[in-house]
């Protein structure tokens, strides 16, 4: 019982100090989460002790050797191990006598007395300092922990993106009305997105790269200016149909960009109960309407329509009307497969946000703190690139957002000056208070998640040379539209990127974006 | 056949017989005893007046042994004391060669100042401790068992004497230094000598019985990790194997003989008997260490120097020794 204690007590000082080892390793390197670790300690130490105690409890000592041992712990003068001896040999008078005053001599042993089970104090301190020592190696800070938390994450968030692109694929297969080949187009970025992120250990910057180019893929299939200059005409249809009383319905539907009530209100109008007055106005109605179509078949439809109207044959001015309907509903059709492609985009975006969110320093519930302490920086700079941002709040639910956005820039910027803040910012505006906030926030995009999308208007100078990009404002409500070239600015914001880069204002992990980003927006 | 507890109880007589006489000196009347139980001779060493003589007396009347005593002078010659052949005439007339035995014919022999005598005497003396028998004019006369020599020796007056060769001291199985009482002892002494009654030890045991118990010693079942133990502590005392002792390697010019372990054997096999126990212990072998081994122990000329002694260099052994 003594040797299985005292092999449970060195059993679990081996079992301590391992797990010491363990600790000091994961203070070295991002190795294991202070849970885990403090789950491998105790699984280690309850291991450990148990392996001595059965160690203990099983080892066999050479019965000569125990003998021996006894005869010196107990004062035998080596009885016993002789009466082991000369047990096997032919028994004598004298060996006979022997073995009885050997077990004479052990009946006077009181064993409680003689062999009292101790635990030494070396083996007990060991056990005490070793506990010690781990536990002030599991609790004291270990900076090591907050990195095995954000990769863990990161991982999570990753798998995260990829079962939603995984979805977001299928649902881009599910679109109506898309060729293979569109759908290939459309599906094959956001393959290779996941095929990237599932097979390539990436950081949370490229991972969010990753899937932000997928997202700008389904963006551009989603972005069709056609279809939202069709539906705006389709609106105008609507007005210009509403002088009609037969077409009411339709005109009202289109007005409210119904199109697929539109489209059933056209297919069945009945024109037979009209006057020929109340068509000869249908028919103006009609001719105006078709002035303001976009496309091409629903104005020569409603042209149709409009001549068999004035010349009152109501029958070919319902079929055209019918035909009318059919162009609304294709518009229509059209119009859902940008939106599905259009929410494919944001959902993917939305996964681009929290896998870039989620490798930021701060983790958790003061991410959002953290992010908004950030925010400064990131208006400023958006400022300073000639990009007024919109003023990105983050994901933090504070919201306590951005800065004023003139942060370390050189303030001449007037849409970086302008740069609205839409939460109540308790940061520094534009104190250079950027300092305080050592974590930097890398936008993904313009405005963040909560922006804005914004497309650049191309004007031209009129000298026919190179396209002049302008500015704008994120916010849809401002009319103070931002003029300033791009080119004309470009090399001075790379520059300021440059030094802040040189000057170890930008972290060494998010350095590669900033360049990337500057490199990508090279005019 | 005399049996465990027969053996201690005529063991502890003889020692009341002899303490009757022998004051203090149990150590010495202990390995007395076990010299004469196991059939070894003893060598006492102690200066003059210390009760030598009359222990071995006293140990005669108390055994009821034929006992002789040989005063070991240097004309001392081999014949006087293992005999010789005498002319003699019988009754009818007729002359022939008779063998005189020699005062070495006895069951113990007090051979007193042994180092007085030649060495051809001291030679001759040995031979038959050794051999227990003697021969003359080629024939062989055995000493009847037990034949037990007690010698005793001087440690002073070195001049005129003949110390006894190194071989010749490894035929006693202990040598035993007979040291000066103590106050107390002296007091008890010299009460019981000048007064007018004299204590006389009786007889309580005879011949047959100390042969007796010197075969029960034998029987003495010993653990191979003791016999072990006895082999390790001789071969220990040699300065020229691997392993020795520091204070071997400086001081011992010669180590143990092998009769060394066989007296640390026959010794300790005893002195558990007599300790009432039937198998030997460590501190069997440790009580009988020094008396064994203190004559064989050669030591050079540093160690006398240095005072060193056989015993304190045995001392250490014993301490250094795993058992």
């Amino acid at each position: 019982m003594q040797t299985t204690l005292i092999q449970l007590l060195r059993g679990l000082v081996f079992g301590l100090m391992v797990a010491c080892g363990l600790a000091l390793l994961a203070r070295q390197a991002p190795l294991i989460s202070q849970r885990q670790l403090l789950q491998a300690a105790v699984l280690l130490t309850v291991l450990s002790g148990i392996v001595g105690a059965l160690f203990g409890w099983f080892k066999r000592i050479e019965q000569t050797l125990l003998a021996q041992w006894l005869d010196r712990k107990l004062g035998l003068a080596e009885r016993l191990s002789t009466a082991l001896e000369f047990a096997k040999q032919p028994a004598t008078a004298l060996t006979t006598a022997q073995f009885q005053d050997t077990l004479t001599a052990l009946d006077a042993i009181d064993l409680k007395t003689q062999l009292p089970i101790r635990l030494g104090k070396a083996h007990l301190s060991a056990v005490v300092v070793a506990s010690v020592l781990l536990g002030s190696l599991l609790y004291a800070p270990n900076p090591q922990f907050e990195t095995v938390a954000q990769n863990a994450q990161v991982t999570a968030e990753i798998e995260d993106a990829v079962a939603e692109l995984t979805a977001l694929t299928q649902a881009v297969e599910d679109v109506p009305n898309l060729t293979e080949e569109q759908q290939a187009e459309l599906t094959e970025p956001l393959q290779a997105a996941i095929e990237q992120l599932q097979t390539q250990a990436l950081s949370p910057e490229q991972a969010a790269a990753t899937i932000d180019a997928a997202a700008q893929t389904l963006e551009q299939a989603a972005n069709t200016p056609a279809l939202q200059q069709e539906t705006q005409a389709l609106q105008n249809v609507g007005a210009q149909l509403a002088e009609s009383e037969a077409l009411q319905d339709a005109a009202e539907a289109l007005q409210a960009g119904d199109l697929t009530e539109a489209a059933e209100a056209l297919s069945t109008a009945d024109l037979n109960a009209l006057t020929p007055a109340e068509l000869e106005q249908l028919a103006s109605s009609l001719d105006a309407a078709a002035l303001n179509s976009a496309t091409g078949e629903l104005a020569e439809s409603l042209a149709e329509a409009a001549t068999a109207a004035r010349n009152g044959d109501a029958q070919a001015a319902e079929d055209a009307l019918a035909a009318a309907g059919e162009s609304v509903g294709e518009t229509q059709a059209n119009a859902e497969q940008t939106e599905a492609l259009a929410e494919a985009a944001q959902q993917a975006n939305q996964a681009a946000q929290e896998v870039a969110q989620a490798g930021q320093p701060a983790a958790g519930e003061g991410q959002g703190a953290n992010q908004g302490a950030a925010q400064p920086g990131n208006g400023g700079a958006t400022g300073a690139a000639g990009q007024p941002g919109a003023g990105d709040s983050g994901s933090g639910e504070d919201g306590a957002g951005s800065g004023s956005g003139s942060g370390t820039s050189d303030g001449s910027d007037a849409a970086g000056g302008a740069a609205s803040n839409a939460s109540s910012s308790q940061n520094n505006s534009g104190s250079g208070g950027e300092r305080e906030y050592e974590p930097i926030f890398a936008p993904q995009r313009i405005g963040g998640n909560v922006g804005i999308d914004v497309e650049l208007e191309s004007q031209t100078d009129g000298s026919g040379g190179d396209e002049i990009l302008a500015e704008t404002r994120s916010q849809p409500d401002s009319n103070e539209a931002s003029l300033v070239p791009y080119n004309e600015v470009f090399g001075d914001y790379s520059q300021a990127a440059g030094q802040a880069i040189d000057n170890g204002d930008v972290p060494v992990g998010l350095r590669g974006v900033v360049r990337d980003y500057f490199t990508l927006l090279e005019p | 056949m005399t049996t465990p507890q027969e053996f201690r109880t005529i063991a502890a007589n003889i020692k009341t017989e002899l303490q009757k006489v022998i004051v203090g000196q149990d150590d010495v009347i202990q390995h007395v005893l076990i010299g004469l139980i196991t059939g070894g001779h003893v060598l006492l060493e102690g200066v003059p007046g210390l009760g030598k003589t009359m222990l071995v007396r006293t140990l005669a009347d108390v055994l009821d042994l034929e006992f002789s005593r040989i005063q070991f002078t240097p004309d001392l010659m081999p014949a006087d004391i293992i005999g010789t052949d005498i002319l003699d005439e019988d009754e009818t007339g007729r002359r022939g060669f008779r063998f005189q035995s020699g005062p070495i014919f006895a069951n113990l022999v007090l051979a007193d100042e042994i180092n007085r005598a030649t060495p051809k005497t001291q030679s001759a003396m040995l031979e038959a401790m050794q051999e227990k028998h003697v021969t003359v004019a080629n024939k062989t006369y055995p000493l009847a068992p037990p034949f037990f020599v007690l010698a005793t020796q001087n440690p002073l007056e070195m001049e005129g004497t003949y110390p006894l060769p190194e071989a010749q001291l490894d035929r006693f199985l202990f040598k035993v230094n007979v040291g000066f009482p103590d106050a107390a002892n002296l007091v008890e002494i010299l009460n019981r000598t000048t007064s007018s009654t004299v204590p006389t030890a009786s007889a309580v045991a005879n011949a047959n019985t100390i042969v007796a118990m010197g075969k029960l010693a034998r029987d003495v079942p010993v653990a191979s990790h003791v016999s072990r133990y006895i082999a390790e502590l001789v071969v220990a005392t040699h300065p020229e194997l691997d392993g020795a002792n520091d204070l071997v390697k400086k001081y011992v010019r010669v180590g143990a003989s092998p009769r060394a372990a066989q007296s640390l054997m026959l010794g300790a096999k005893t002195t558990a008997l007599l300790a009432g126990r039937y198998n030997v212990a460590f501190e069997d072998v440790q009580a009988v260490a020094p008396a064994a081994l203190r004559h064989r122990l050669l030591l050079n000329f540093e160690a006398q120097a240095n005072s060193i002694t056989a015993d304190s260099i045995v001392a250490e052994l014993l301490r250094n020794l795993a058992q």
